[in-house]
């Protein structure tokens, strides 16, 4: 059993007690039984009375004994419970469970039968709530109740989705009216431009094709790219002057200098502030830490002095650590205020002397950078390589150069005080300016090798690929120009060669003979692709001039562009469209009439056909309504999307309304877009205005698609309810029909071989018809469950034993003679059986659902109730107890194995019994292959050959 | 379980029973799938190809069980004359009675037998369709 159905039975044995005997209850419904027989009822019901309020006192205790142990779901669980049995709902009448029992035990001791069965059908379906409630589950009516409200949104969903539909369907129809005369023709003569256009395009490739031009064409464009390359590898070889290197590295020694003056000057001074600073710490002798603090700080910068004079044997650091040291150890050594006095005016005294030689240090790189500047405006000359770096030297120590200036601004940016820029800085800049000069002349001659090398090498492979396309394409004449592809790969081998030995004079030289002998193959290769034959000139002219007929035709249409139904807008796209188209046209004719360009003529072809087929996109959406009454038409569409709108927000409050599990679709955007649509019906954009209907639409419709996932979901935990219930419905069944079973074994052994049995048999007979009778009305509405969800096998098993119960009701009481049997016995066997099949069936299909959602499977869309296989497995069980029997009636009567016998009636009829019998499950066989689709045998009707089955 | 050699060769009877029907009346029916010549080139049947061919069968054999025990509960051993055609014969062969005796018991053993054939069918419908994941 399985965990979920196992929770369930524990809980639902709480109310086991009160629903089991509801049944029996109605037997109160048997007008004619004595007033002893009513009054045992009328007990029995007051008996369910006082268990109800000992359920009610237990789940009161139960709910604070959780709400104590913090168990807050189960606890709010039984309070609901709780609510549930105070609840007055109107289809009880207003009244109280336990207002019901108290009525139903009243109608009961009065014979007012039907009310007290109306009563107790309403005290089953409060205590299946109250079930449903302890549970934490929806009840089916819940589900089913969620479900049809799903199924009314949809619907309406729908409904809308197709007046969107309609609504632009119409609002196309009005654009089509709206095109007057003028816009119709001026369609018509883009309609025929673009076929024009089409043709001539047609014709322009075919032409590329058959003269072999289209072979070439792409070896055209890599000598293009190859003489461009070229023409720039001789403008660079021009500016490249590597006999100006040493010049430019001549500028360094200078800019050094005075880079190294500069940082001695910085040092002197910073010795100089920290000796001052001391001096003032040294006035203010009181404050004994902030002397502590200058000495300290004075020994440090003696230190880093002492440390950089032996590095650098800078003297200025040698002479900066020996005043720095000897003001702190004056300093330390100071006890009087005569002692700091003296301290403090030798330390200015330093100071003083060390500003001095910063100030000689400053003088000194001034001098340095004067000679740099002097030397770099010398060889400036914007025109070379290296002039251009020592243009840059000179401005940048002249303060007047790009990076400077920039360095000013970041200089500002960052807060540092403006002015002058730090000389320091200029310095750098200059070294910076210098080394990058000296690394572009360096690598420039390593990229001109090889980029002569490398076009020397797709020169050659050039002209082979010439040849061999030339003879493919069986085209003469290109051999000139694979002549003077050989000469420019030669010339670019000797221009490698010249910049390999840094001889920017003969590289230039031999750069420049190679871009004329690759200008000179591409003249040939030109010449060769136009050397057409004169009829294929001659249709290459007219194509040419027909391409500039056309031109000239759209430059009209373009002219009348506003002339149509359409808005300014509109009207203005299509005006530049067709211009677009124009000047395409144009480029096309004339290169059309240039030999051997007809690829290129055929690209801007293209692009004029793109133009035009954009024109004419635009000529027919732009159309806006011209007439008073196609104004009227635009708003009365508004006016319906307006409608639309109204509906499709309602619809939104009522799905966000809704208690779902799963959020609501989301409506906005379909209510936005049809904001739009009704605004743009409104200003007469009709294109615009179908646009957003469409989106419309799409909108609604993916809103309806996640309605019916949530849908699919209701209907899954729908069939999971209705599964559960019929599997506690068929357990309660069996239980019962158990306990009936047992009874009459009892009785029968009790009436002996009596034919006539005592009175208190009859009462007890009776009693178990009754209980046998209440059974069949479970089961016949068992059976309408199944049937409605369209499980035939199960259906039928269960129509069975609806009617076996009917049977033995009917054979147990007094109108069948009160028989007890083993007629009666083996047909109550039979009943068991069955429902032992359908109690497994069941509990196998719910382990079967919790294993998959165990295992994260989602069921397939739409699932039946009850699986196929489980149906089949039904079937072989029917089948196999036909046979059971048939082997059964062969062993015990050996008569029939005699041909000449005559046989008993009785006999016959009970092979005729299992005939019918085998014939329902033929038939319900074939309705079962029918409904999964399989196709049946041929030469065989559906529903399975009755042939005297029938009869 | 694999295909019985007889569910096979049922299935095939059907088939072939099937292809003759759709000659002799071209364009009434549409001929079953698979075709006969892929059955007779030896392929091997897909699982769908071969449910289809067992649930025929399973109905065939449910009528002719029908038309037997109608027979039966009416006396009627007609049939049992020409058991060449009717193949009953055949169904005896296999049935635990072993000596047919013309009598009404072998029209029920028959049935038996012509049964026990449908619950292996069906047992072998249900195994496909446990194989291929089906409910």
């Amino acid at each position: 059993m399985s965990v979920h159905l196992a929770r369930r039975r524990t809980i639902a044995a709480l109310l086991f007690g009160i629903a089991a005997a509801l049944p029996l209850s109605s037997a109160a419904r048997a007008q004619d039984e004595s007033s002893r027989e009513q009054a045992a009822l009328a007990d029995e019901q007051a008996l369910l009375r006082r268990q109800l309020r000992r359920l009610r006192d237990t789940m009161s205790a139960l709910a604070d004994r959780f709400e104590a142990d913090k168990r807050v779901n189960a606890a709010k669980l039984l309070r609901l419970g709780l609510e549930h049995l105070d609840e007055r709902s109107a289809e009880q009448d207003a009244r109280t469970l336990d207002e019901l029992m108290d009525t139903s035990k009243e109608d009961i001791r009065s014979g007012r039968t039907h009310n007290a069965l109306e009563n107790q059908e309403h005290i089953v379906k409060s205590l299946e709530r109250l079930l449903d409630i302890l549970m934490d589950r929806q009840g089916l009516e819940n589900l089913e109740a969620e479900l049809a409200e799903l199924r009314e949104l949809k619907a309406a969903l729908s409904e809308l989705a197709d007046e969107e539909r309609a609504l632009r369907e119409d609002t196309e129809s009005l654009r089509e009216d709206s095109a007057g005369p003028a816009q119709k023709d001026l369609q018509a003569a883009i309609a025929e431009a673009v076929e024009r256009q089409r043709e001539l395009l047609a014709d322009t490739e075919r032409d590329a094709r058959e003269s072999g031009v289209l072979d070439l064409e792409p070896l055209r464009q890599r000598l293009e790219e190859l003489l461009a390359q070229e023409r720039l590898a001789s403008e660079i070889f021009a500016r490249w002057t590597p006999e100006q290197i040493p010049a430019l590295e001549a500028l360094r020694s200078p800019l050094e200098r005075a880079r190294a003056d500069e940082a001695r000057s910085a040092r002197l001074e910073a010795a100089a502030e920290e000796l001052e600073r001391a001096a003032e710490a040294a006035d203010r002798a009181s404050d004994a830490p902030e002397l502590e603090r200058a000495v300290e700080a004075l020994e440090r910068a003696a230190e880093r002095e002492r440390r950089h004079a032996r590095t650098s044997e800078d003297p200025a650091a040698e002479r900066a650590a020996e005043a720095l040291a000897e003001t702190a150890e004056a300093m330390a050594g100071a006890e009087s205020t005569g002692d700091f006095a003296a301290a403090a005016a030798e330390a200015r005294r330093e100071a003083q002397a060390l500003r001095e030689g910063a100030s000689e240090a400053r003088g000194a790189a001034s001098e340095a950078r004067d000679e740099a500047a002097r030397s770099a405006g010398e060889m400036a000359d914007p025109s070379t390589t290296a002039g251009s770096a020592a243009r840059r030297v000179a401005e940048l120590l002249a303060g007047g150069a790009d990076r400077t200036a920039n360095r000013i601004a970041e200089r500002a940016a960052e807060g540092a005080p403006e002015g002058e820029p730090d000389p320091r800085e200029r310095t750098r800049e200059a070294l910076a300016a210098v080394d990058e000069g000296l690394d572009a002349e360096a690598r420039m001659g390593e990229a001109l090798e090889a980029s002569q090398v490398e076009g020397g090498r797709e020169a050659r492979e050039l002209a082979r690929d010439l040849a061999a396309a030339a003879e493919r394409a069986e085209i003469g004449g290109t051999e000139p120009s694979g002549e003077a592809l050989e000469r420019a790969a030669e010339a670019m081998e000797r221009a490698a060669g010249a910049a390999r030995k840094e001889d920017a004079g003969a590289g230039e030289q031999a750069s420049r003979e190679a871009t004329e002998a690759l200008h000179q193959a591409l003249e040939a290769l030109n010449q060769a692709m136009g050397a057409a034959s004169p009829e294929r000139r001659a249709a290459a002219e007219a194509r040419a001039a027909a391409q500039g007929e056309l031109a000239s035709d759209t430059g009209d249409m373009g002219a009348r562009s506003h002339e149509g139904s359409m808005g300014e807008e509109a009207g203005q796209a299509l005006a530049e469209a067709l211009e677009r188209a124009q000047e395409a046209m144009q480029r096309a004719a004339g290169l059309l009439s240039q030999p051997g360009r007809e690829s290129q003529a055929a690209s801007s072809q293209r692009e004029a056909l793109s133009a035009l087929k954009q024109a004419q996109r635009t000529a027919e959406q732009g159309v806006e309504p011209q007439t008073p009454e196609q104004r009227a038409r635009a708003e009365e569409l508004a006016q319906r999307q307006a409608e639309l709108r109204e509906a499709l927000l309602e619809l939104a409050r009522r799905l966000e309304e809704r208690d779902s599990p799963v959020p609501p679709p989301n409506l906005d955007q379909a209510a936005q877009s049809a904001q739009s649509a009704e605004e743009s019906l409104s200003a007469g954009d009709l294109d615009q205005a179908e646009r957003e209907e469409e989106r419309t639409e799409q909108e609604i419709r993916d809103a309806l698609d996640q309605l019916e996932e949530e849908e699919e979901q209701y209907q899954r935990l729908r069939q999971e309810e209705l599964l559960f219930r019929m599997a506690e419905e068929v357990d309660a069944m069996l239980e019962m029909l158990r306990e009936q079973m047992a009874a009459t074994k009892e009785v029968h052994l009790s009436r002996g071989v009596s034919a006539r049995p005592s009175r208190s048999d009859r009462i007890r007979l009776r009693n178990i018809s009754r209980a046998v009778a209440t059974i069949a009305q479970r089961a016949g509405k068992v059976r309408e469950a199944i049937e409605a969800e369209g499980v035939l096998v199960f259906t039928e098993v269960m129509h069975n034993v609806q009617t076996d119960l009917d049977r033995i009701a009917r054979d147990m009481g007094e109108s069948g003679g009160y028989q007890s049997g083993d007629r009666v016995q083996a047909l109550q066997e039979d009943v068991e059986t069955s429902l032992v099949w359908l109690q497994e069936a069941l509990q196998n299909e719910i382990d079967r659902r919790q294993e998959q959602q165990q295992q994260g499977d989602g069921p397939p869309p739409d699932p039946p109730l009850v699986p196929d296989v489980a149906e089949l497995k039904i079937l072989r069980q029917l089948e196999l107890e036909v046979l059971q029997r048939l082997e059964q009636m062969l062993q015990l009567h050996p008569e029939l194995a005699d041909p000449e016998a005559g046989l008993d009636p009785l006999l016959l009829e009970d092979i005729s019994r299992l005939a019918y019998m085998h014939n329902r499950v033929a038939e319900l066989f074939t309705a079962f292959r029918e409904k999964i689709g399989v196709p049946g045998p041929d030469g065989q009707p559906p529903g399975g050959d009755a042939d005297g089955g029938e009869e | 379980m694999k295909c019985s050699p007889r569910s096979t060769l049922a299935a095939l009877a059907v088939l072939l029973a099937t292809a003759g029907g759709a000659g002799a009346q071209e364009g009434e029916r549409p001929p079953i799938k698979p075709d006969l010549d892929m059955l007779m080139g030896g392929s091997q049947l897909s699982p769908q190809e071969e449910m289809i061919l067992l649930f025929q069968a399973i109905e065939q054999r449910l009528g002719t069980m029908v038309v037997m025990l109608f027979d039966a509960s009416a006396g009627d051993t007609s049939k049992l004359a020409d058991v060449g055609q009717s193949g009953i014969d055949e169904l005896l062969a296999q049935s635990s009675n072993a000596e047919p005796t013309g009598g009404v018991a072998d029209l029920l053993a028959a049935s038996e037998v012509e049964g026990r054939q449908v619950l292996e069918d069906i047992d072998r419908i249900i195994e496909i369709a446990a194989q291929n994941g089906g409910t």
